[in-house]
């Protein structure tokens, strides 16, 4: 009886088990082996792709923009988790359950989310307009500026204003993963905490830090991943200009492949990616397990 | 027991169901893939004419938008799937010979009723690689400067009387420029479209993309940092395309100057009637250069109906349907013969400034390695402009890396 039930649960697995291994496990698989292939514009339709160790990776290394591109990459990816998370965990500190329509404007804040990439790409491309922008307009007449920056234009704001719209659609998403933990809080502790005395900011740093730190932890995590793979909406902006300033990892590679054909390379880029990004993991977890053993 | 039979059966059902909604293929229909806009008068309803004008081939054309036809077809070269025929840009038609994408067409030429003594030299170079032929070219343009004939007047300037030379020219611009309008708009975007809109600068200096390096090359590429740096040109030019950026600019009076190609013609007819406007030819220094756009059309080695795709080639190059496509698709007529004869560009005097301008367009190559020759282009312009590195420092690394490219 039992051994046919755990049968039965393997069968229920299998589509989902098949969708991974064929959109997941066979793609990586594939790109792992490509890396170490000498796959270009002449050698892409044939049968079987010459072996070249790790040639790839050699030049994807020693590519003269890699170390603007991965500066890009963590900049971009440091700052936007800096900026989304604090505005994010302040508006969900903000908007509990006590305020009035909290869940609406939580709700609302979800907006941000739900507008394709290419479309919040657009509008922000044409906010931050050299010319004929609205924040160009709106600094200037407040006096915050003489005149106009063409953010998308130069070298030194482009990065900037690409956070600013990455960092726009990244705060509902930190709000919404943090107001859930902030609202299983027990309001005896708070109770508690203010009958001992404690201030605001104690209250703060010794019980609602700590409280959340699971959360926190997880996702900041969530958003690093997220946020250092981003592809579209700085394609869409920039396409990693004016002169690489916004040239992050992930469109290095894209372009590696498809614009100078080079795939072999674009793989072996987008291995370096994902190594990046197990380091990240792997810190993780291991902070992680740090912090439960002492319980353990 | 039951669970596990009707599990089965959903399985079975979920599997064979994409296959069994798949559409069966015709027989006899080739399919073509451009990244020709889907609203282009030309295109579309040609095909159309021509499938129903007999029923031994029928053209089932897709649209796939410029940015990511490259991808497309290079990926679908790769499983197998690509399509029997396809309109290529033709910097890029050499780099997919090289690539084993084209059937040459040697054999089809020698039985046609034209040749390349037919066609204008600059457009039929850029499907040839090593001698052989693989492709035709199918719609070609050039660029020349438009000029808003009202902003000149304010400005005291005489609009039939267009800047000829590159000291006319930044002249003009300066006198043209005044708060909220700029005085000339060109495009320096990181892609194809800003190599296309420099080269002639860099041609009409005598210069060529093999000696970036020279003198020549250096005056070309100060010549547009300087228009930014004194504000004749907005320094959003590195981020604005020729369609959506350049022309909406000059559409919106916001820019007296543009360099542009004719695709522009009917839209400002159409989209802003009351704009007066004129087309002169771009300055010269040494010599005349224009850029040569357009695309060329290619047979797909393994295609399944080739013969199909070249019956609608056959037909449309047939003099009394030739000419009225180009026309009405926006393109420059291909053959001389086509342009003396046929009613639409002779005595039109903004078709009659194109026509003398494509006497002097260059194409880009062909080569190859074309796209990483453009990007060593567009990103010494970029670094120019954005003041990142002066013209020569900018153009000698780029003439290093062409060295590197086609060694």
């Amino acid at each position: 009886m039992l051994r046919r039930e755990r049968h039965d649960g393997y069968l229920w697995l299998a589509p989902a088990f098949l969708y991974l291994v064929v959109m997941v496990a066979y793609p990586l698989a594939y790109n792992l082996v490509m890396s170490f292939q000498d796959v270009t514009a002449s050698t892409l339709l044939k049968p079987s792709k010459p072996f070249i160790g790790l040639d790839n990776f050699a030049a994807v290394v020693k590519d003269p923009i890699l170390p603007l591109v991965l500066k890009n990459s963590f900049v971009f990816t440091l700052g936007c988790i800096l900026f989304q998370f604090t505005i994010g965990f302040a508006l969900a500190l903000l908007l509990n359950p006590r305020v009035p329509l909290a869940g609406f404007f939580r709700g609302l804040l979800l907006v941000t989310l739900m507008v394709p990439t290419v479309v919040v790409s657009v509008l922000f491309r044409w906010l931050l307009n050299g010319d004929i922008g609205l924040l160009n307009e709106l600094l200037v007449r407040t006096h915050v500026l003489n005149r106009g920056i063409a953010w998308l234009a130069e070298p030194k704001t482009a990065l900037a204003g690409v956070m600013f719209a990455n960092i726009w659609i990244g705060i509902s998403f930190n709000t919404m993963l943090l107001a859930p933990s902030l609202a299983a809080i027990s309001p005896t502790f708070y109770e508690a905490a203010s009958i001992d005395g404690a201030s605001a900011w104690k209250k703060f740093r010794f019980l609602t830090l700590p409280l959340t730190g699971p959360t926190i932890f997880i996702t900041l995590l969530l958003g690093f991943i997220y946020t250092f793979r981003i592809f579209g909406l700085i394609y869409a902006m920039t396409g990693g200009g004016p002169v690489n300033a916004t040239n992050v990892l992930p469109i290095h590679a894209y372009k590696l492949s498809f614009f100078f054909f080079e795939f072999g390379q674009g793989a072996a880029a987008n291995c370096l990616l994902l190594a990046i990004l197990f380091v990240v993991i792997c810190g993780y977890l291991l902070l992680v397990r740090r912090e439960e053993s002492p319980e353990g | 027991m039951r669970e596990r039979c009707l599990f089965c059966a959903l399985l079975v059902v979920c599997l064979l169901l994409p296959g069994m909604l798949a559409a069966e293929s015709v027989k006899g229909t080739a399919q073509l893939w451009s990244y020709v806009p889907l609203d282009n008068p030309g295109l579309y309803p040609t095909i159309k004419t021509f499938n129903q004008s007999q029923d031994q081939a029928k053209i089932e054309a897709k649209f796939i938008p410029f940015a990511d036809f490259k991808r497309q077809l290079t990926v679908a070269l790769t499983a197998g799937n690509a399509p029997d025929c396809a309109l290529v840009d033709n910097p890029d038609f050499a780099s997919y010979i090289d690539l084993g994408a084209f059937e040459p067409l040697d054999a089809r030429l020698a039985k046609w009723s034209y040749g390349q003594k037919d066609f204008y030299p600059g457009p039929w170079q850029s499907s040839v690689w090593n001698g052989r032929q693989y492709g035709i070219p199918f719609e070609t343009n050039t660029l020349a400067l438009f000029l808003n004939v009202d902003m000149f007047k304010a400005a005291g300037l005489d609009p039939n009387k267009p800047p000829k030379t590159w000291e006319d020219l930044t002249a003009y611009a300066a006198k043209l420029t005044k708060a909220g309008a700029y005085g000339l708009s060109v495009c320096a975007v990181a892609s194809e479209e800003g190599t296309f809109q420099w080269l002639p600068f860099l041609q009409q200096n005598g210069g060529d993309i093999y000696h970036l390096d020279s003198p020549a090359a250096a005056e070309a590429l100060q010549l547009w940092v300087d228009w930014v740096k004194k504000g004749y040109v907005s320094k959003e030019i590195v981020a604005m395309d020729q369609w959506s950026g350049v022309r909406v600019q000059f559409m919106n009076k916001q820019a007296a100057m543009m360099v542009n190609g004719p695709w522009c013609i009917v839209p400002l007819k159409n989209d802003a009637p009351s704009l007066n406007w004129k087309v002169a030819l771009l300055p010269g220094r040494k010599k005349q250069a224009s850029a040569m756009g357009g695309v060329d059309f290619g047979l797909i080695k393994g295609g399944k109906n080739l013969d199909a795709a070249w019956a609608f080639i056959d037909w449309l190059y047939r003099a009394e349907n030739a000419a009225e496509f180009w026309h009405i698709f926006g393109s420059l007529p291909l053959m001389p013969a086509a342009a003396a004869k046929a009613p639409y560009w002779k005595g039109d005097p903004i078709y009659e400034v194109f026509l003398e301008q494509m006497k002097y367009a260059a194409p880009r190559g062909p080569h190859p390695k074309w796209p990483r020759i453009s990007e060593a282009i567009f990103t010494a312009m970029q670094e120019a402009l954005t003041g990142m590195k002066t013209s020569p420092a900018a153009l000698r690394d780029a003439a290093a890396k062409v060295k590197e490219i086609v060694r």
